[in-house]
């Protein structure tokens, strides 16, 4: 049943520090309002980061939480937020239901409570390792939304959300499944996590004058990434199997990997991916009217990725119209390429190009690009637009959307 | 309280569990404790009654009643 058939997307489900629906998040950020914030750990310098401030364990009963965390409770929330967007509440066929589930580091949460009650010389819960797993989420989901197709988890760092929408739309146009749920999950706003990620002297400190603008993708005087945590779901159908217009199509997409450094993103790697993505979607550089970069605000990432855009575009760079939104939602690791989809798809479907928050003075590096500042830009001509995710460990992906 | 009151309060407190549901001989599934309930229920007794439930009473445990008299025989930590 292999098909060439476009691929819809019938529904989103979104849980992230600017709101818990598409419309609300969007709306939140094209009005220029961050969700970064500060935020305090024992024994640790205060950092900024994007929380989610909903109450995400209500989506199980007490006795059900048992053996679930932050991360699998927020993705079954945003699954189901998905399903209902897509008018779907039930299937006749749960083998025929594919989850294509991204996050870079599943129960973070849990293995960084477990580890530390341990070495204190504590007991560690019983229920660490399952609540823990990487893919403890993706059981979680399957278990209470009856998905008994594929149920695949996706590590792949800062890409693993993006991947895991890549292979689930690879394996509906293969036919091996005729419902895809798919995106991203992550909750890293844990001691030990966040430990870890300073001691890498990758995170912004919070601006001391204006903790909202910590995160400054671009800027001349960026800082780092920002942490966010959050779960942002789609539904995938081939376009006989919609029952209504679609949010937007799902154009194409591309992985390909940098295969140089564990962590220095690669302007090789990051330029196949995109011409990759373009080939495998039949559009020319200039048919794409907006990227929705990786823009992580650290130092080494964002004039690479400007040189990849540069490189590709090559004579539209100029007019290609680019923003990140991780300065409003900060950088949601595993989720992140499936939120930032979530905000494409809006972009395209409201004609409306979110700016990138908080920079006065743009790198002269990351030049050469329509950057979008300020404030949100109307964007009446915009058809297809295409959102980058480039991770650790070279990994990078990028999907391309297209206006239904 | 007995030892089987505590228990009952500590499943409802714990996991929401309705006290009118929790019989003393019935098996645990039939409240809906499952066997990785039971074990977080055993972790959480270890605190509560300042005991050591020997691990093998995850499997060879099946009522309250049998876990009440199992506590009660159990050395107090000090």
């Amino acid at each position: 049943m292999a098909s060439e058939s476009r691929i819809g997307i019938a529904g989103i489900g979104v849980t992230c520090p600017l709101g818990d629906t598409p419309e609300a998040s969007w709306d939140r950020l094209v009005a220029g309002q961050g969700a970064v914030g500060r935020m305090a750990f024992e024994g640790l310098p205060d950092i900024a980061a994007a929380q989610v401030t909903s109450d995400v364990s209500q989506v199980l009963t007490r006795l059900q939480q048992v053996g679930t965390e932050r991360v699998s409770q927020m993705a079954l929330g945003a699954v189901r937020k998905a399903l209902a967007d897509a008018r779907i509440d039930a299937w006749p066929d749960p083998e025929r239901v594919g989850l294509y589930l991204g996050t870079g580091m599943g129960g973070a949460a849990t293995m960084d409570a477990g580890f530390a009650a341990l070495h204190a010389g504590g007991r560690i819960p019983p229920l660490t390792v399952p609540a823990g797993m990487v893919n403890g989420a993706s059981a979680v989901v399957a278990i209470h939304a009856d998905i008994r197709g594929p149920v695949l988890t996706y590590a792949v760092a800062c890409a693993s959300g993006s991947v895991a929408m890549a292979e689930a739309a690879h394996a509906l146009r293969r036919g091996e499944i005729d419902i895809a749920i798919c995106g991203g999950v992550e909750a890293p706003l844990a001691r030990g996590t966040v430990a870890a990620w300073q001691a890498l002297r990758t995170l912004a400190p919070p601006a001391e004058a204006d903790v909202a603008h910590s995160c400054r993708p671009f800027a001349a005087d960026r800082a780092g990434l920002v942490l966010g945590e959050g779960a942002v779901f789609f539904v995938l159908r081939r376009e006989a199997d919609l029952p209504a217009a679609p949010r937007a199509w799902f154009a194409g997409a591309a992985v390909r990997c940098d295969a140089l450094h564990l962590t220095n993103p690669q302007r090789r790697g990051q330029v196949s991916t995109l011409k990759a993505a373009l080939a495998a979607t039949g559009l020319a550089p200039s048919d794409i009217g907006y990227c929705n970069a990786h823009g992580t605000a650290t130092a080494a990432g964002d004039p690479v990725e400007c040189e990849a855009l540069r490189e590709v575009w090559g004579d539209d760079a100029a007019r290609l119209r680019v923003s990140s939104t991780k300065a409003a939602h900060g950088h949601l690791l595993g989720a992140g390429g499936a939120l930032e989809a979530a905000l494409t798809v809006m972009a395209l479907q409201r004609q409306t190009l979110p700016a990138t928050l908080g920079v006065r003075v743009l790198d002269p590096r990351c030049a050469g690009l329509a950057h979008v500042l300020g404030e949100a830009q109307r964007a009446p001509d915009l058809r297809h637009a295409i959102s980058n995710s480039f991770a650790f460990g070279g990994t990078n992906a990028a999907l391309v959307f297209s206006r239904a | 309280m007995s030892t089987l009151d505590r228990l009952t309060h500590l499943i409802h407190d714990k996991f929401g569990v309705d006290i009118a549901t929790i019989e003393a001989d019935a098996p645990f599934a039939s409240y809906n404790l499952d066997s990785l309930t039971v074990a977080e229920l055993m972790f959480e007794i270890d605190d509560a009654f300042h005991v050591t439930v020997p691990d093998e009473a995850a499997t060879t445990v099946t009522t309250l009643r049998q876990l009440a008299t199992l506590i009660d025989g159990l050395p107090e930590k000090v």
